[in-house]
């Protein structure tokens, strides 16, 4: 009897707790109370950029270009073909790492970016772009040299406005004998100090290929890993006694090889860079001192003839406070190819921005290159690294002639 | 109610525990139940409660990283769980088929599944080699597992060095186009994160049933034999070297799964990545956590290990300080709860029934899975 009446018990308050649960869950679940789809009233740019790590100086420094090149933008009204949507930024540290070049980028995905730029270590880049590939949205590399990103995998989504290691190498290798031998000086033979690293051995192996087409024969080749010291690979240069060192590394392993060089006072004839940070960054120019004047980097450039160019510049220095760099340049350079690929669309779709950029042609822009539009690979088929000399510890363009901002000084 | 009520209550809810305990469905109906529930999670993340949303703590990419860790950690489980013979080196493993299944792809173009069994394959070879080499010559305990450690370091080193196994740089993994493949189950891609969520969950249960098939099976009374006295299952006549053998073979083969899954769900691999020592604590912490020898405490542990580190990271603004938290949290579980999360319920009930007006069978334990 008593077992009845306490099954009954049993029955009766699960019967009422489960009404009562029932309809108390249908009254407290809900979707997000906060969900809000948007007005439509901006495009969404991912920066995904190392902002962390040894190279989250530099990273920081290209985030601020896109978020500067969306600013202006805005500044002016905003996307005309979208009656002056503004356009947003949103940035993610990838670190540096090479597995957090995907993460960042789905993440960028997920929070509404339309459309992805970066990321500029190569490695991380060629993780992004797969990514972006992914799902489907359009990615407009900032700086990345690994011509294997683009070249080796058939992307779709994925474009670069800056030339790869194998075009740097070309421009490197037919510029800079070219203004040594037009000033009435010689070079026969080179040495290559290299990250060892895919952005380094990809410059390398390319310069490998195109010095020999100049007569230049490569008589040693010395690489650095990251946190070594240069003393003995500057004492293999100094062995081989090359006429010009060409340094292609990020910027503390140049500092490195100069601090060395200066400690075993060892000074080739030139000095060069290919892809080359250090030699294009006022601050590491300063710190290198006397070492360095005279010496001849190929990178991308800003476009110093162009007025607009130098407002951009004081702009950026005004705006951040932190000097602007050639990786600044073309980065800033990389958001107005995005930002003309939008105007184009007319639509924040990242299908219909996609479509815009492969076949986009992009004239206005702040880099020292003719307009920029894009093969079947993504590359930009008129990518240009011009040279640049080292004068009074600042970096300026001596050649081609058409972006030449002073004559070289041997 | 009267208190003489709510003692009765607790009091009988404890004996009812006892009871479905011993039955022999008790595990395989716990399983049936946390996989249906992990069927559904996904789909309820982003419904609010009260205002309350777990898609607001933990993502579905949360979700994947947690199911292939708790697929790793069964697979830990089969070798160290069941024989006692604790490994520090199952990296190795999880390395093998992550670059088996990435290499494969990569320079032969084999099709991912079919490159997931052979890496599998490969390190259940490579288990059997180390066991052969380990068991003949008796290691166990900490040498034993020194000597796991230094077989995944081998392994670590020589992908490192070699460029044609992909050298410092490692493997990134090719679009599904490159091998003739569109993104879908056959091609092991995606664009979306939902379908890898149930391709690892659909790994883990694969897993756990052989996991339990073992445990409830001849060969898993032999290897816990080997767990409980080595010597004396030896003198019953248990071929000790051979059961040894069958438990690491089986484990590194499971555990490449999810490395494999690893290599397919992330765009690039290294030897950093797949064979660092971090990979062995991560492998072997769920199954710590939720319960050694279980088959339910790998994935237990595995809920209480990788969800607790992402909500620390997203509570705490301090960097590196979120670190400091899960530490503090898993020295907490584990001294203070050395059977493992598995043993929550039975301490909860038994803690109710330190209420209950019967102390009948108070000392009585009984085994979660048995």
């Amino acid at each position: 009897m008593r077992r009845t009446t306490s099954q009954s018990d049993r029955r009766s308050f699960i019967k009422y707790v489960g009404a009562a649960g029932t309809l108390g869950l249908a009254g407290c679940v809900g979707q997000d109370p906060s969900d809000d789809d948007g007005d439509g009233s901006s495009v969404v740019i991912g920066s995904n950029h190392p902002l962390s790590g040894s190279l989250g100086g530099t990273g920081t420094r290209m985030d601020n270009a896109v978020q500067l090149a969306a600013m202006m933008k805005n500044d002016n009204g905003g996307i005309e073909s979208l009656d002056g949507a503004e356009l947003e930024v949103i940035s993610e540290d990838n670190q540096g790492n090479q597995e957090l070049g995907g993460e960042v980028t789905d993440s960028l995905i997920d929070d509404g970016a339309d459309v992805i730029t970066g990321c500029f270590s190569s490695p991380v880049t060629n993780a992004a772009t797969r990514a972006a590939e992914r799902a489907g949205v359009p990615f407009v590399i900032s700086v990345s040299v690994d011509d294997a990103i683009l070249q080796d995998n058939d992307l779709q989504y994925a474009y670069r406005p800056q030339p790869p290691a194998s075009q740097m190498a070309v421009d490197h290798a037919e510029l800079m004998p070219q203004v040594i031998r037009d000033a009435g000086r010689d070079v026969q033979t080179a040495g290559l100090y290299y990250i060892n690293i895919d952005f380094g051995q990809s410059v390398r192996d390319s310069l490998r290929e195109e010095l020999p087409n100049q007569d230049i024969e490569i008589v040693e080749e010395v690489s650095i890993d990251f946190g070594e010291t240069a003393d003995t690979a500057v004492t293999q240069l100094a062995d081989a006694d090359p006429d010009v060192v060409i340094a292609t590394t990020y910027e503390a392993e140049t500092v490195e090889l100069v601090r060395a060089m200066d400690n075993q006072d060892y000074a080739p004839p030139f000095i060069a860079g290919c892809a080359n940070e250090a030699l294009n960054d006022v601050g590491a120019l300063e710190e290198m001192g006397e070492t360095v004047e005279g010496a001849l980097p190929t990178n991308f450039a800003l476009n110093p003839t162009l007025d607009r160019a130098s407002e951009v510049r004081e702009r950026y220095e005004s705006e951040f406070d932190e000097s602007f760099d050639a990786n600044v340049a073309m980065t800033y350079a990389a958001t107005e190819v995005i930002i003309a690929g939008i105007e184009e669309a007319g639509s924040s779709d990242p299908e219909d921005i996609n479509d815009a950029l492969s076949e986009i042609e992009v004239s206005d822009h702040i880099a020292a290159m003719p307009p920029i539009s894009f093969d079947e690979n993504g590359e930009n088929e008129n990518a240009l690294a011009p040279l640049f000399q080292v004068q009074d510890l600042d970096d300026r363009v001596v050649f081609p002639e058409e972006y030449a901002e002073t004559e070289i000084d041997l | 109610m009267s208190n003489a009520d709510v003692s009765s209550r607790l009091d009988q809810a404890r004996r009812q525990y006892r009871t479905f305990q011993s039955k022999w469905y008790a595990t395989p109906a716990i399983l049936a139940g946390i996989f249906g529930l992990l069927l559904v999670l996904p789909l309820v993340l982003d419904l609010y409660f009260f205002g309350f949303s777990l898609g607001s703590w933990i993502s579905v990419h949360v979700l994947v990283i947690t199911l292939v860790w708790a697929t790793a950690a069964q697979g830990w489980n089969v070798m160290s769980g069941y024989t006692g013979q604790f490994s520090f080196g199952h990296a190795a493993f999880f390395g093998l088929g992550a670059y088996g299944t990435i290499l494969l792809l990569n320079t032969a173009g084999l099709n991912p599944w079919l490159g997931m069994l052979i890496g599998a394959t490969v390190a259940s070879l490579y288990g059997l080699l180390i066991g052969v080499l380990c068991f003949r010559y008796d290691l166990r305990g900490h040498y034993f597992a020194l000597a796991t450690l230094a077989f995944a370091e081998l392994l670590r080193h020589t992908f490192n060095t070699f460029s044609q196994l992909g050298g410092a740089s490692g493997y990134f993994k090719p679009l599904p186009r490159s091998y003739g493949a569109e993104f879908g189950f056959a091609a092991f891609q995606f664009r979306e994160t939902l379908p890898y969520y149930y391709i690892i969950l659909g790994f883990l249960v694969v897993v756990t049933a052989v996991s339990l098939a073992i445990k409830q099976s001849r060969l898993g009374l032999y290897l816990f034999a080997i767990r409980e006295d080595e010597s004396a299952a030896a003198a019953v006549g248990i071929p000790t070297f051979r059961y040894k053998l069958v438990g690491i073979g089986v484990s590194a083969f499971f555990t490449a799964w999810a490395g494999a899954f690893w290599a397919m769900y992330f765009d690039t691999i290294r030897p950093d990545t797949v064979y660092e020592l971090l990979v062995n604590v991560e492998i072997l912490l769920p199954a710590i956590v939720g319960g050694v020898g279980t088959v339910i405490g790998p994935i237990v542990g595995a809920f209480v290990v990788i969800p607790l580190s992402e909500v620390a990271r997203q509570s705490v603004d301090i960097t590196g300080f979120d670190r400091v938290i899960y530490g503090l949290l898993l020295v907490g579980i584990v001294l203070y709860s050395p059977q493992g999360a598995i043993s929550w319920p039975r301490r909860a009930v038994e803690l109710l029934g330190a209420y209950g007006p019967s102390k009948r069978n108070a000392s009585a334990t009984a085994d979660d899975d048995e």
